[in-house]
Parts: structure tokens; sequence; C-alpha cells
């Protein structure tokens, strides 16, 4: 597969799970990154973990809420000044909510699932395409990780699995919108993976139950993850360099002609 | 809502296609009532005696070229033209992965689930093309088409029958013939009598996802989305596959 070396990539989400196991591979290829990402401490980790310093790639992060505005304007205006042009931009930034069924889903737990996931995402991908199209050569790339909750109704609440439809949306718009201007879009769509996407949903809501009692009966014994299971019975998890692996293939030289593809990524589970 | 239609009902003797015979004609339609059992054929025809459309039995096999172009010229020469074809009739195969499945159950839920369909749709389309009025054809497909409630071998051919589906609601989308499928999920009926000995492994591995499905449905849910598809009502659709399953897909 082409490799990422001199490329320069914008990822949104580089600190934990996917993000940083996507970090870490681009990185070690030799990319050029700008990492925006809420998590300071979890990136300075990162970093000092696996030895994003000296080569062979650059990192430049850029702490923040990417539902701010001046945070993601600081991310961009740092790829203009320091590239001009960007090669890929990753959106791999991602929350959970509580599992709540609709009724149970507040305003403030459905925005701030609906900013993260699906409006800042928007903005993002927006605010980026002047750094993308007209890419010369083979085509730029965005990719946007999505979940398998954007393609049936019972792997998360109602929040989220109505944001993770709504960027299969997006993506395609985007990848009809600007295929002709040199700019490809894709999603990933991650099955049961080990992150801290539930943890950090436990701490964002402390006041909450972890999971709502009702939504998550209704996630557990009436919907789709009873139907993953392994030969041992347990579920099917798949790792973050799994979905880094995908990344890095839709953004690669080999998925020139990928474009407005959804990949699952989720060992079967949604064959069922 | 059917007054004056002339319609051709496969698998008219029990469970879906019944109840669609039935609703078709207390809604005024003429139908050819299809299936291979004549003597519940013509218990189905006694008693819709006084209902506001008609009813003909028609004794055939939907795997035999011979019955479904019978069938339909049937009806064209009993009520003078063809309006809608409900392609119903189907049989389950045995629930066995594909390990395990046999080539005489493949061809046996080919020959009625696919091939009928697909002869059924040729006779009928070449019938509305030379009527020049249009037409209406109702496929009865499966949510087993994309998710796994049975064996590899019913689950292609239902995939065929929503292909065929699309393809010809594409194909003479010009010509005003509208083709669109069902797709029921558990429905009450006698289906699983084809399914002869299940294969244990097979039903093994698709049970969870049989689980998850709500209480089965009636087979008059279905002639209600029959009924709509084959009304001017829906005058706008074309190349639809309607899940009739209880939500049980939404999973």
């Amino acid at each position: 597969m082409s490799t990422n070396e001199g490329r320069n990539i914008l990822v949104v989400g580089g600190a934990c799970g996917m993000g940083a196991a996507t970090v870490t591979a681009l990185y070690k290829q030799g990319a050029n990154l700008v990492v925006l990402d809420l998590n300071e401490e979890a990136m300075e980790e990162l970093i000092e973990d696996e030895g994003l310093e000296g080569g062979p790639g650059t990192l430049h992060f850029v702490p923040g809420d990417v539902n701010d505005a001046s945070v993601r304007q600081a991310a961009i205006d740092y790829a203009t000044q320091e590239f001009g042009k960007l090669d890929a931009l990753l959106y791999i930034a991602g929350v959970l909510d509580l599992m709540c069924p609709a009724h149970k889903t507040d305003d403030e737990l459905y925005d701030y699932v609906m900013d993260v996931n699906v409006n800042s995402c928007f903005r993002m991908c927006r605010d980026c395409l002047p750094l993308l199209w007209d890419h010369e050569g083979l085509p730029a790339s965005i990719v946007i990780v999505g979940s398998v909750g954007g393609e049936i109704g019972s792997s998360a609440g109602a929040a989220y699995i109505t944001s993770k439809h709504a960027v299969l949306g997006l993506a395609r718009n985007l990848a009809h919108s600007y295929r002709f201007r040199n700019v490809r879009t894709n999603v990933v769509n991650p099955g049961a993976c080990v992150t801290d996407i539930l943890g950090n949903a436990m701490e964002k809501w402390p006041d909450r139950e972890i999971m709502d009692e009702e939504g998550n009966e209704l996630y557990n014994v009436r919907g789709a993850v009873a139907l993953g299971l392994d030969a041992d019975g347990n579920n099917l998890t798949g790792f973050p360099e799994d979905i880094a692996n995908a990344i890095l293939y839709l953004i690669s030289d080999e998925a020139h002609y990928v474009n407005g593809a959804v990949l699952d990524v989720d060992g079967g589970w949604t064959a069922f | 809502m059917l007054t004056g239609k002339s319609v051709v009902v496969t698998g008219a003797s029990s469970g879906m296609g019944k109840a669609i015979t039935e609703l078709f004609v207390q809604n005024g339609a003429s139908v050819v009532a299809v299936a291979r059992r004549k003597d519940r054929l013509d218990e189905l025809v006694t008693s819709l005696e006084g209902a506001a459309g008609k009813v003909l039995a028609f004794e055939g096999d939907v795997s035999n070229i011979e019955d479904v172009e019978g069938m339909i010229d049937f009806a064209v020469s009993e009520f003078g033209k063809l309006d809608v074809l409900v392609n119903n009739a189907g049989v389950m195969d045995d629930m066995a992965a594909i390990g395990d499945a046999t080539d005489e159950k493949y061809e046996k839920v080919f020959a009625v689930n696919v091939y009928g369909p697909f002869a059924a749709m040729r006779k009928a389309v070449q019938v509305f093309l030379s009527q020049g009025t249009g037409g209406n054809i109702i496929n009865v497909s499966s949510i087993g088409a994309q998710h796994q409630a049975a064996g590899v071998v019913y689950g292609a051919s239902k995939a065929a029958v929503n292909a065929m589906t699309r393809s010809t609601a594409y194909m003479y989308l010009k010509d005003g013939i509208r083709v669109n499928a069902i797709a029921p999920g558990s429905i009450a009926t006698e289906i699983a009598t084809s399914m002869g000995q299940p294969n244990v492994e097979g039903y093994t591995k698709v049970s969870p996802v049989i689980a998850l499905s709500p209480d089965p449905g009636p087979a008059t849910a279905i002639a209600d989305a029959a009924l709509y598809l084959a009304s001017d009502q829906s005058s706008f659709v074309s190349g639809v596959i309607l899940p009739v399953d209880g939500g049980w897909t939404s999973f």
C-alpha cells in the first residue's frame, strides 16, 4: 500500500482509541499531522508512549473542543499556513449517548451528541474543502468514522443512532458533490471496538445512570448486540488498529477509485 | 378500491395469498386465484360468494411454465384484460447453511420462488405492453433477502425476487408498469410446512435473529400492504421493497 510519507493530514479526534491508533500509524509513516483533540493529557501520553517525537512524521497538536469554532479554525489555520494544502481530513472524534431511547433523551444530551458527531463534522468538512479540492495527482480524501449504528437501529441510543445515520448522508453528498474537484469521501463504520467512548460518556454525564435502564434493556435483549457473538459466545470486538487500518486503506493511492463507500469493520457482526 | 381490476394471485389457497385474494375480492377486484390445491381454492371461491368482486379458481404450479402462462391467459380470457399480478407463491428452504445445502432444495426453492415470478412477470409484462395501459406487479419477497431468518437458499431466492422487482420497475418505468415487493417478516402462515425436516445446525445459527422477531403478524397485514400497492393510492410508487415485519428488522 502507498505510504503517507510527506502527506499533510488533519485529524479530528486523534488522542485516544481509533484516532490514536491512526495518528500513530501515520506519524510512523512520516506524515505531517495536525491533530485536534479535547484530551490534552491523553495526547501527551500518546506522544510519549508511542515516541511521536523527532520524526519521521511531524505532529502539531491543537487542544480544544471541536464544537468550538475558534478551535477548529486554529487547526485549519495551522494547516493553511504550514502546508497550504491538505491530502486528507480524518474525522474520528465521536461521542456515545447513554443508550437512551428517544423519550429519555433530553435536549442537552441530544445536542451534545449531534454537535460532536454531526454538526462539527459537517463544519470541519466544509471548512477544509478549500484545502482539499483540486488536489494534484490522485484525489485528496476525507474519511469520516461512522458506526454500524449508522445502518442499524439498535446498537446505541436514539441520539447516537441518529447522528451516525446523518454522517452517512453527509459523506455520500460530499462524495457526489466533489468527485470532479478531486476529493473523495468515504466512511468507516466500526462495530464494537475497544475504546474509551463508553467511559467518556459515563464521565461526561456523572449524574445520570451509566446506561439508561430501559435503553439498556432494549439494547441488550431486543437488539443487535445479541447477534454479534464469536465461537465462545463473547461479543465480537475489534481494536483501534483495525479501524486505523481501514482508514489507511481508504486514504491510500490504491483506494483512489473508492468514493462514497461505507466500509463496515465489525467482524461480520451486522451480517445478521 | 379495486373495482373492475383484473388480478392474478398465486399461492392463493392459504396464508397470505388467500388473505390477499379475499381482501381484493371484497374491494371489487376480479381475481384469478392460483394454487396447486384445487379443493382449497374451491372452498375459497365458495366463501367469497356474494362479495363485491369475482374470483375464479385456477389449478396450477408456478414452477410450470404452461401453468404460469395459462393463468394469465385465463385472466385475460375471463376478465378481458390483466391489471395486477401478485406473485405470492413461495416455499421455505430447510434453514441449511451452504455447507449443508442440497442441490435438490436449491432447485425446488428457486423453481417456485424465482422462476415462478420470473415467468409470470415476463408474461404479464407482455400482456401489459400489448394492452398499452400500464400495469402493476406485486412480488411477495421476504426480509430474509437481507437478514438471516432462514437458510442460504431461501435468502438467495428472495434476494433474486428483490433484484427482479427493481430491474423490472426500472425497465418499464416509461410504460407505466409499476413493480413493487412486500417483504414480510414473521407471518402466521403454513409456509413452514414446506420446510420439511429442518437442518438443525442452520436453524440454531439463525435462531438468535428469529428470537428478535415480534409475535407473528396476521396474513391480513400483508394483504393490506398489497391492497395499497395494487390500488391507485400508490400510483407514484414503484421499485419499492416494503417491509411488513412489525419492526423486526429495525434492530
